[in-house]
C-alpha cells in the first residue's frame, strides 16, 4: 500500500492522471465559449434593438410627417372655408335668388305664341346680362378660391343660358304654352337652381 | 396685308340663329382651324351671319380660348375684325369673353 497520499489517490482513481486538469480545461473552454456567445448574442441583441429602434424612430417620424402635413391641409381648409363663407356665399345669396327671380320674370316678356324677331333678341340679352352679372360677383369671387368649383358654376350657369337661348331662338317653340314653357324653360331653370346650391354647399374646402 | 375670312355660316346648327354653348364653341374652334391659322395672318374677318340673334360669351371663350391669351385684348382688337348681324352687335358677348378667358388664365397662372 502506497504510504504517499498523492500515490495513493492515483492509484485508486479510475481516470488517467492528468484527467483532472484536461476536464477543468474543457470547463474553461466551455466558459469562454459560453461567454463569447454571450457576448455575441448581447452585441446581436443590441445591434437589433438598435434597429429595432432606429426602425421605429423613423416611422414615428413619418408619422409625425404626415399628422403635420394632415394638420397643416386641414388648417387651409378651414381658412378655405372661413373665406368661402364670408366671400362667396353670403354676399352672394341675396344675388343668387335675384338671379333666379329675373330669370322667372321672363315668363313676362312672353305673352304671344310668335314672338317678333326683336323681342327673342331682347329676351335672349335679358337671359344674358342677368347671367353676365350674376358671374361677375359669385364667379369672380369663387375664382380665387377654388379652381375645380368654379369651372363646375361657371359650366353650371352655362349650361342654362345654353338651354334658355336655344328655347328661346327656336321659333317651333310655342312659348306662351304654359306646358311648353314650363318644360322648356322653368325645369331647366329650376334644375339649375337646386344643382347650384348642391354645389354651393357641397363645397368641403378641398 | 395678308387676310383671312372666317364665315360663321358655314358652322351655324341648322335652323339656329344662335351660336351657344362651350361644346359648340369647341367644335368650331376645330373645324375652324382658328389656332393654326391665327399666327399666319396679319388680320382675321369673323363674318357673323346676317340673320344671327345672338353668340353667347360661353361660345366665345371656347372659340377664342387659345387666340385670347396668346394675343392679349389688345393684340386680338388688331387682329380681328367682325362683320357684325343686322340687328345682333358682337361687341358686348366679345368683352365678357375676352374679359373672363383672360382672368381665368391670369388665375391659372397664380395657382
Amino acid at each position: 500500500m502506497p504510504t504517499d497520499p498523492q500515490q495513493f489517490i492515483n492509484s485508486t482513481c479510475q481516470c488517467p492522471p492528468d484527467t483532472g486538469s484536461f476536464v477543468s480545461d474543457l470547463a474553461d473552454w466551455a466558459n469562454v465559449c459560453i461567454a463569447l456567445l454571450a457576448f455575441g448574442f448581447s452585441i446581436y441583441t443590441f445591434r437589433e434593438q438598435r434597429r429595432k429602434d432606429r426602425e421605429n424612430e423613423a416611422a414615428q417620424r413619418e408619422k409625425d410627417r404626415e399628422a403635420k402635413l394632415e394638420a397643416e391641409r386641414l388648417h387651409s381648409v378651414n381658412i378655405r372655408l372661413q373665406w368661402y363663407k364670408d366671400v362667396v356665399i353670403e354676399p352672394n345669396l341675396p344675388k343668387i335668388r335675384q338671379y333666379f327671380d329675373e330669370l322667372y320674370a321672363l315668363q313676362g316678356q312672353i305673352k304671344t305664341p310668335d314672338l317678333s324677331e326683336e323681342l327673342k333678341i331682347d329676351i335672349i340679352n335679358s337671359v344674358k346680362n342677368s347671367t353676365k352679372s350674376f358671374k361677375k360677383s359669385y364667379l369672380d369671387s369663387l375664382l380665387p378660391i377654388s379652381q375645380a368649383h368654379y369651372e363646375k358654376s361657371r359650366n353650371l350657369l352655362d349650361s342654362l343660358e345654353t338651354i334658355l337661348t336655344k328655347a328661346i331662338d327656336n321659333d317651333e317653340l310655342k312659348l306662351s304654352n304654359l306646358k311648353v314653357y314650363e318644360k322648356e324653360i322653368n325645369k331647366p331653370i329650376n334644375e339649375t337652381y337646386t344643382k347650384l346650391f348642391d354645389l354651393i354647399y357641397g363645397y368641403r374646402g378641398e | 396685308m395678308k387676310t383671312y375670312t372666317i364665315d360663321l355660316g358655314v358652322y351655324r346648327t341648322p335652323g339656329a340663329k344662335v351660336f351657344t354653348g362651350r361644346d359648340r364653341g369647341i367644335e368650331v374652334r376645330e373645324a375652324s382651324r382658328i389656332d393654326q391659322l391665327e399666327p399666319n395672318y396679319d388680320e382675321i374677318l369673323v363674318k357673323v351671319p346676317a340673320d344671327i340673334r345672338s353668340i353667347n360669351p360661353s361660345f366665345l371663350e371656347e372659340f377664342f380660348y387659345n387666340v385670347i391669351p396668346a394675343l392679349g385684348e389688345e393684340g386680338f382688337h388688331r387682329k380681328f375684325k367682325f362683320e357684325n348681324a343686322l340687328r345682333y352687335n358682337i361687341t358686348r358677348d366679345l368683352e365678357e369673353a375676352i374679359e373672363r378667358r383672360l382672368r381665368e388664365e391670369n388665375a391659372l397662372v397664380a395657382y
